[in-house]
C-alpha cells in the first residue's frame, strides 16, 4: 500500500488508516469482536501494508486499545506502527473521567499507554469539543503531553470548524502544540464538512482522516448485525436522497463489476481534501475488499454524477442529538 | 427606539440598522431611489430613532454613500450618527480597484470618506473574503486605517466562519485591530449561519448585524419592481420548503392581524444571537411597518412553529454562484 505524508508533518502513514472501533469486546456492543476474532483481521491489515491504526479509550471501554496494540506489537515492532488514541468520552461515572480538562487528559493518556503497553502514541486526539472546559486549559495540557513524549502529534475529531480553528489559534498564540490532524465523518451520504472544515484544513495544511466512508454500511448495502442494532444506522441515514445516492452507487458498481463498498470507498479515496480514509472491517476479507478499492479508479464523469446528487443535510455531532432527514420536495420523508 | 450596546464594544446603536442599498441612483438598478426620493425615507428613519446607517462603496457605485451621508448630515450632527461603509467589490475595471489589498483598502476608505463628506466612518466593513490577498496584508491595512482615525471599528460580511476566525486570529497575533462586527444574511428562509458563524460570534462577543430579514421580499409576498428584475430574488429563494415557510408566516400573520413582513421581522428581532437586524425600505410606509414589528411579540409557540420547519440548504455567497433548491427533481435512478 502507498505511504503518504501526513499533511504538513514529517510523519508517513499508509494511505488507508485502519479504524478499530469494531475490535475489543462483544460485551461493549453486540457488533464488536473479541480478541480471538480480532487478531486475524489485524494480521491481514499488516500483511496488506497498513501501518496506521486508529483507536480510542472509549472503544470497548479500553479493551479495544489493549487488544489491538497487543496483537499488533506481537507481530511487528512498535516503532513501525503509527498508533492513535483519543480521549473525551466518559470512561466512568466520575465527573472528572471525561471531557478535555487538564485532570482528565493527563490521566487519560497514562491509562491509554498502560493499556496499550507502549511509551507513546503517535497521535493523541480529542474525540470531540468540550464546551465546559476553557480552550487554554485543554491546549496547555495537550502541549505538556507532547513535551513529555507521551504523544508525538495532536489531532481532533468531530467538532465545528470555528471550534477547531479557535483551539489551534489558542495553541499558536501561546506557543503550544497545535493539531496536525482532523478526523471527521465523510462519505457520499454525509458531506457537510465540505462547507467549512475541509477548506480550513486545506488552507492550514492539516491532514484530514475520515471515518464512516461507507456511512455505517448504507453504502455497502449492509444488512449486518451492527446495522440492525446500532441506533446510528437508522438514525443518521436513510432518507429518500440517501437511497437515491445508494442506487447510483449500485449502478456504477454494476458497470464496473464490483461492489457498492468499493465504489463508495473509491469516491472517498479520490477526494484530494482527504489525506487518509479510515476503514473498518469485521473480517479479513473485508480488509481485502477495502484495500481493493485503492485500485478502482472512477472516471471523472462517474465522480461528477455522484457529486451532483448531494444536497445539504443536518450536521451529525453530539450537539445535534436528533439529525432529521432532508426536506424532499414538500414533505418530510422518513 | 431602543439603543443597545454593539457587541463587546462601547459603541451604542439603535436596535435597528437602516440598510441603504436601495438609495443612490436609479441608473445603477431600477429599484434604487434617487436623492430627492430618498430624503423623506432618511428623515423618517431619524424621526423614528434610527441612528445606525449601513452603506457600501459598491451601492450605486458610490452614489449611495454620497446621498445617504450628505442627506443625513443635513438633518443631524455627524457625531450623532453611526455610519458604516464597505469595500471589496470592484469600483472600476482597474484590477487594483477591488478586493482587500492594502492598495485598494487605503484608497477605498479615502474615496468613501470624500463621497460621504466626513472624516471618519464608525464601522468599516469588508464586504466579502478575498482569497487572493494574504490575510496579513488586509488586517495590517485595516489596522492602519483605524489608527489613522478614518474608521473607529472594523466589521466583515458574508464569508465562511473559518475565514472570519482566521482574519481575527491574524489580527490578534500581530497586535492589530480585530473585527467587532459580522454582517450576514439571516431570515426565516436562510439560517445557514446558525451552524458556525453565530455560535462563533457569540463566543467572541462579536456583534452580528443581519441583512435580508425578508429574504428579498419573499417573506412579505412582494411583487415589487425589485422582485421582478433582481436576479437574486428567484435565484436564492423559492423552493418547496421556502413556500411552506412563507405559508406558515401568512397563517400566523392572519391570526395576529399583522402583515407577513411584520411576522418575519418579529422572528428575526426575537433572536438573541442577532444584535441589529438591518432593514431596508423603498417607502416611508415600509420603514414604519419595519419598526412597528418591534412591538409584535411572537409567542414561544409561534416561534417554535416557525423554527422547526427549516432544513439545511446551500450557502449563499460569491463562492457558490448557483445555490440550488434543497431538492431537485432529477432523472430517477432505479431503487435498489
Amino acid at each position: 500500500m502507498e505511504t503518504v505524508s501526513f499533511g504538513q508533518t514529517g510523519l508517513k502513514v499508509s494511505k488507508l488508516c485502519f479504524g478499530t472501533m469494531t475490535l475489543g469486546s462483544s460485551e461493549w456492543k453486540p457488533w464488536a469482536l473479541d480478541e480471538a476474532e480480532s487478531r486475524p483481521i489485524l494480521k491481514r491489515a499488516l500483511d496488506l501494508g497498513f501501518t496506521f491504526f486508529d483507536m480510542a479509550d472509549w472503544y470497548s471501554a479500553g479493551i479495544g486499545e489493549r487488544i489491538v496494540t497487543t496483537a499488533l506489537t506481537s507481530m511487528v515492532p512498535r516503532d513501525r506502527l503509527v498508533l492513535t488514541t483519543k480521549a473525551y468520552y466518559a470512561t466512568s461515572d466520575d465527573p472528572n473521567a471525561q471531557g478535555l480538562s487538564r485532570k482528565h487528559l493527563l490521566s487519560s493518556i497514562d491509562a491509554s499507554l498502560s493499556r496499550m503497553g507502549t511509551d507513546y502514541v503517535d497521535i493523541f486526539m480529542v474525540h470531540a469539543f468540550d464546551p465546559d472546559t476553557p480552550i487554554e486549559e485543554t491546549m496547555e495540557a495537550l502541549h505538556d503531553i507532547v513535551k513529555s513524549g507521551k504523544a508525538r502529534y495532536l489531532g481532533a475529531s468531530t467538532m465545528f470548524a470555528w471550534q477547531f480553528a479557535r483551539m489551534n489559534h489558542v495553541a499558536r498564540e501561546n506557543g503550544w502544540t497545535p493539531f496536525v490532524n482532523m478526523q471527521c465523518q465523510y462519505n457520499l451520504l454525509y458531506r457537510e464538512n465540505e462547507r467549512e472544515m475541509l477548506p480550513y484544513c486545506g488552507d492550514q495544511g492539516i491532514a484530514v482522516s475520515c471515518f464512516s466512508p461507507l456511512a455505517r454500511g448504507w453504502l455497502a448495502g449492509s444488512k449486518g448485525t451492527r446495522s440492525q442494532t446500532d441506533w446510528m444506522f437508522g438514525n443518521n441515514y436513510g432518507d429518500a436522497l440517501d437511497r437515491e445516492i445508494c442506487a447510483m452507487v449500485k449502478s456504477i458498481a454494476a458497470e464496473h463489476g464490483t461492489t457498492m463498498a468499493e465504489v463508495a470507498l473509491a469516491w472517498v479515496i479520490a477526494k484530494k481534501a482527504i489525506c487518509c480514509p479510515i476503514i473498518g472491517a469485521d473480517s479479513p476479507s473485508q480488509v481485502e475488499t477495502n484495500v481493493k478499492a485503492l485500485d478502482l479508479e472512477l472516471e471523472a464523469e462517474e465522480i461528477e454524477t455522484l457529486d451532483s446528487l448531494y444536497r445539504p443535510r443536518d450536521v451529525i455531532n453530539d450537539h445535534v442529538p436528533d439529525p432529521m432527514p432532508r426536506h424532499l420536495g414538500g414533505v418530510l420523508t422518513d | 427606539m431602543e439603543i443597545i450596546k454593539f457587541g463587546r464594544t462601547g459603541l451604542k446603536v439603535s436596535k435597528l440598522c437602516f440598510g441603504t442599498m436601495t438609495i443612490g441612483s436609479s441608473e445603477w438598478k431600477p429599484w434604487v431611489l434617487d436623492a430627492a426620493a430618498a430624503k423623506p425615507l432618511l428623515k423618517r428613519c431619524l424621526d423614528l430613532g434610527i441612528t445606525f446607517f449601513d452603506t457600501a462603496n459598491w451601492y450605486s457605485t458610490g452614489e449611495s454613500e454620497r446621498v445617504v451621508a450628505s442627506t443625513l448630515a443635513s438633518m443631524v450632527p455627524r457625531d450623532r450618527l453611526v455610519l458604516a461603509t464597505k469595500a471589496y467589490y470592484p469600483m472600476s475595471d482597474d484590477p487594483n480597484d477591488q478586493g482587500l489589498s492594502r492598495k485598494h483598502l487605503l484608497s477605498s476608505v479615502e474615496a468613501s470618506l470624500r463621497r460621504m463628506g466626513t472624516d471618519y466612518v464608525d464601522l468599516f466593513v469588508m464586504h466579502a473574503f478575498d482569497p487572493y490577498t494574504p490575510i496579513e496584508e488586509t488586517m495590517e491595512a485595516l489596522h492602519d486605517i483605524v489608527k489613522s482615525g478614518k474608521a473607529c471599528y472594523l466589521g466583515a460580511s458574508t464569508m465562511f466562519a473559518w475565514q472570519f476566525e482566521r482574519m481575527n486570529h491574524v489580527a490578534r497575533q500581530n497586535g492589530w485591530t480585530s473585527f467587532v462586527n459580522m454582517q450576514c444574511q439571516y431570515n426565516l428562509l436562510y439560517r445557514e449561519e446558525e451552524r458556525e458563524m453565530l455560535p462563533y460570534c457569540r463566543d467572541q462577543g462579536i456583534a452580528v448585524t443581519c441583512f435580508s430579514p425578508l429574504a428579498r421580499g419573499w417573506l412579505s409576498g412582494s411583487k415589487k419592481i425589485r422582485s421582478q428584475t433582481d436576479a437574486s430574488f428567484s435565484l436564492f429563494h423559492g423552493d418547496a420548503l421556502d413556500r411552506e415557510i412563507c405559508a406558515a408566516v401568512e397563517t400566523i400573520a392572519a391570526e395576529r392581524g399583522a402583515t407577513t413582513a411584520e411576522v418575519a421581522l418579529a422572528w428575526v428581532y426575537s433572536r438573541k444571537t442577532i444584535c441589529c437586524p438591518i432593514i431596508g425600505a423603498s417607502s416611508v410606509r415600509q420603514i414604519e411597518d419595519n419598526i412597528r414589528a418591534l412591538d409584535l411579540e411572537l409567542t414561544a409557540d409561534e416561534i417554535g412553529l416557525l423554527d422547526q420547519l427549516y432544513r439545511p440548504r446551500d450557502v449563499i455567497n460569491d463562492h457558490v454562484p448557483e445555490p440550488m433548491p434543497r431538492y431537485l427533481q432529477r432523472q430517477t435512478c432505479k431503487e435498489s
